[in-house]
């Protein structure tokens, strides 16, 4: 897939790798933690990256596994306290590697690093090798099994834990072009974001980094909700433990109440506009954001869902923010496609993809939003192939 | 089978086309505007089916000869539209080329195997009347529509109040006389198969809408005449269309 832009749709039929590939971009983006990985047989070694915390400080692949249910499976044996791990798989193409790293910068959770199985490789200018780049080329040729090179800006990352992996196989490798977000920007908002809390550790880091932050939460939030009335938003822990932080809507002429008391709407756009807030203030040229947000339209009332959009739109206008969007939603189509025609969003800056999936292999189709204000405009719907009669009949207005 | 993709420039295009059972009227876009507006409409609406999903479309033009248009640029309009979408996808636009019908030469189509794309276009070139500025769909209603066998149609259904005139005397009423009575009280000529449509359709005292004096001539018409007027529209359709050609 290319042509990704700043706000970048992922629509489709159920089962046809949205998701998927929602994960791996996730995966990509959060695999900063410097790590070497090591050739037993030849002793060489290169250097690489492999997961690191995430915005909320989550280890990715704790992330992923627990939004699938799945356990963590010994893949590997660690060494040496953790820091290093030697794979023990006979199937894998690193089966004759060690990979060591660096401590994770915040340990939420102990032995995190057991469910290590993300490895990222690029191209380096690697003082070790006479010719870095033929080095570095060749082992990815090896994990990825087709010629390529780094040298033309692909970054590899690699994933060996098979029950991510198509039907199971062994491991997936896929390549990414362009820019990677830091993993301390880089967030995947899902139905867990929006039912859990942020951690504690993450409020205290965004109340000394991010001026007025809390203010700015009731000011977005307010304006999605058009609520009238002065509030304030608070944080106060919601657990004996004091690990997870849980925000409070404080009206003037009120008591306070927990957001989570408001309903899942309500919730949901709170805790996602207080996360945008954070990653809109952090973000930075030479640092971006990367937002991955599954099915924003979730438990949102259609008039909510447009507001709440608008002000993604105006929050990551000039920022160095991209926006991946996985949804079965019309109206999340139709409302991103309206904020290009009210010139709140740049044309150039958003596109639709249609995927499908056909025995493991991924196709898709591009809509700019030309090709969005066309389809929408004449009733036609993005999210599906063929000839599909919607119930109800749908045209956007011109 | 049923054109789904279809481009027009007016209502009665659509009327006629659901009349001739080609498509089904969600799938008729009218866009106003230019040449570039509609052709600019297309490629965004298929581009995102090129090498997905089968393509087939037909685009019904104007010819606005008064106004500068030929057919070739016409044509020549819509081959660069699907070159652009080609490249734009991924596919060699290299033999993206209109070619004309070898029975109507107001009908060039194209076709591609990978990506599975037909596309017809159809340019409206008959002129009803010699002094015509333009040359539109309604012509050919208006065509129909002065056939002997439609007016006697429209005839009969005026009996009952009491209408004795004959059908050639109708049809001179309206190709002639009436025309020549407005010119010789300093109006000038009608220039355009649409206004002759409206004067016709006032003297059978109907609406003068120009879709609906459409969609009643077409009810009034011999199918045979149908097909004979629209030979060109029907021949552009069944080229979009996969079934095997019986006739």
């Amino acid at each position: 897939m290319d042509r990704f832009r700043k706000f970048n749709l992922l629509v489709g039929p159920n089962n046809s790798g949205k998701s998927a590939v929602l994960e791996a971009i996730y995966l990509a983006g959060t695999s900063d933690r410097a790590a070497r990985i090591t050739d037993r047989q030849k002793l060489l070694s290169y250097d690489g990256q492999t997961s690191d915390n995430d915005l909320l400080g989550h280890h990715p692949m704790i992330r992923i596994l627990d939004r699938h249910k799945y356990d963590a499976p010994s893949l590997h044996a660690i060494l040496n306290d953790g820091a290093q791990v030697q794979f023990i798989d006979s199937s894998t193409p690193l089966r004759d590697y060690d990979i060591s790293y660096a401590p994770m910068s915040d340990r939420i959770m102990p032995d995190q690093d057991k469910v290590l199985a993300v490895f990222k490789l690029e191209a380096r200018d690697d003082s070790s090798y006479t010719n870095p780049k033929e080095a570095y080329d060749q082992l990815a040729q090896q994990i990825f099994g087709e010629d390529i090179s780094l040298s033309d800006g692909y970054k590899l990352i690699y994933c060996w834990l098979p029950s991510l992996t198509y039907y199971g196989s062994d491991s997936a490798a896929w390549l990414v072009e362009g820019r990677l977000a830091p993993s301390r920007h880089t967030l995947l908002y899902d139905v867990s974001t929006t039912l859990g809390h942020p951690p504690m550790n993450f409020f205290r880091r965004m109340i000394k980094t991010v001026p007025g932050w809390t203010q700015k939460i009731a000011g977005h939030f307010s304006q999605v909700f058009n609520l009238p009335g002065k509030f304030n938003v608070q944080f106060l822990p919601s657990d004996q433990e004091q690990k997870w932080a849980q925000g409070w809507i404080a009206p003037e002429d009120r008591i306070a109440l927990t957001v989570d008391s408001y309903g899942d709407g309500a919730r949901a756009v709170f805790k996602a506009l207080t996360l945008l807030i954070a990653l809109s203030e952090l973000a930075r040229e030479d640092a971006p954001g990367l937002f991955i947000w599954e099915k924003p339209e979730l438990f949102q009332n259609p008039q909510t869902l447009g507001r709440l959009l608008a002000e993604v739109g105006a929050l990551m206008k000039d920022r160095p923010i991209q926006l991946f969007i996985e949804t079965q939603s019309l109206e999340v189509i139709a409302n991103f496609t309206a904020l290009v025609r009210q010139g709140e969003i740049e044309s150039d800056d958003l596109m639709a993809f249609r995927l499908g999936l056909e025995d493991g292999n991924l196709s898709s189709s591009w809509f700019n939003a030309d090709n969005l204000t066309a389809w929408l405009e004449e009733g036609l719907d993005p999210r599906v192939w063929g000839d599909f009669k919607s119930p109800p009949h749908f045209s956007l207005r011109e | 089978m049923l054109i789904p993709h279809v481009y027009v420039e007016g209502d009665t295009e659509s009327v006629i086309l659901e009349k001739l059972k080609l498509t089904r009227s969600a799938a008729v876009r009218r866009k106003a505007g230019g040449q570039d507006d509609i052709n600019k409409r297309m490629i965004d609406a298929l581009g995102p089916s090129l090498g997905v999903e089968p393509i087939r479309c037909l685009l019904m033009r104007n010819l606005d000869s008064h106004g500068g248009e030929t057919v070739e640029g016409i044509r020549s309009g819509v081959e660069q539209a699907l070159r652009i979408m080609f490249d734009e996808r991924g596919f060699s636009s290299q033999n993206v080329s209109l070619i004309a019908h070898d029975k109507h030469d107001n009908v060039c189509a194209f076709q591609a195997a990978d990506p599975n794309v037909k596309v017809a276009l159809h340019i409206a070139t008959y002129r009803c009347l010699g002094h015509f500025i333009k040359s539109t769909v309604d012509d050919y209603v208006l065509n129909l529509a002065l056939r002997y066998g439609t007016v006697e149609s429209f005839l009969r259904e005026n009996r009952s109040r009491n209408w004795n005139i004959g059908v050639e005397t109708l049809i001179n009423e309206v190709r002639r006389e009436i025309p020549s009575l407005l010119q010789k009280n300093g109006i000038p000529q009608l220039r355009e198969a649409r206004d002759y449509v409206r004067l016709y359709a006032a003297v059978l005292q109907m609406d003068t809408s120009p879709p609906v004096f459409a969609e009643r001539t077409m009810a009034h018409a011999r199918e045979g005449d149908i097909r004979e007027v629209f030979a060109p529209l029907l021949a552009a359709a069944q080229f979009l269309s996969d079934d095997p050609v019986t006739s």
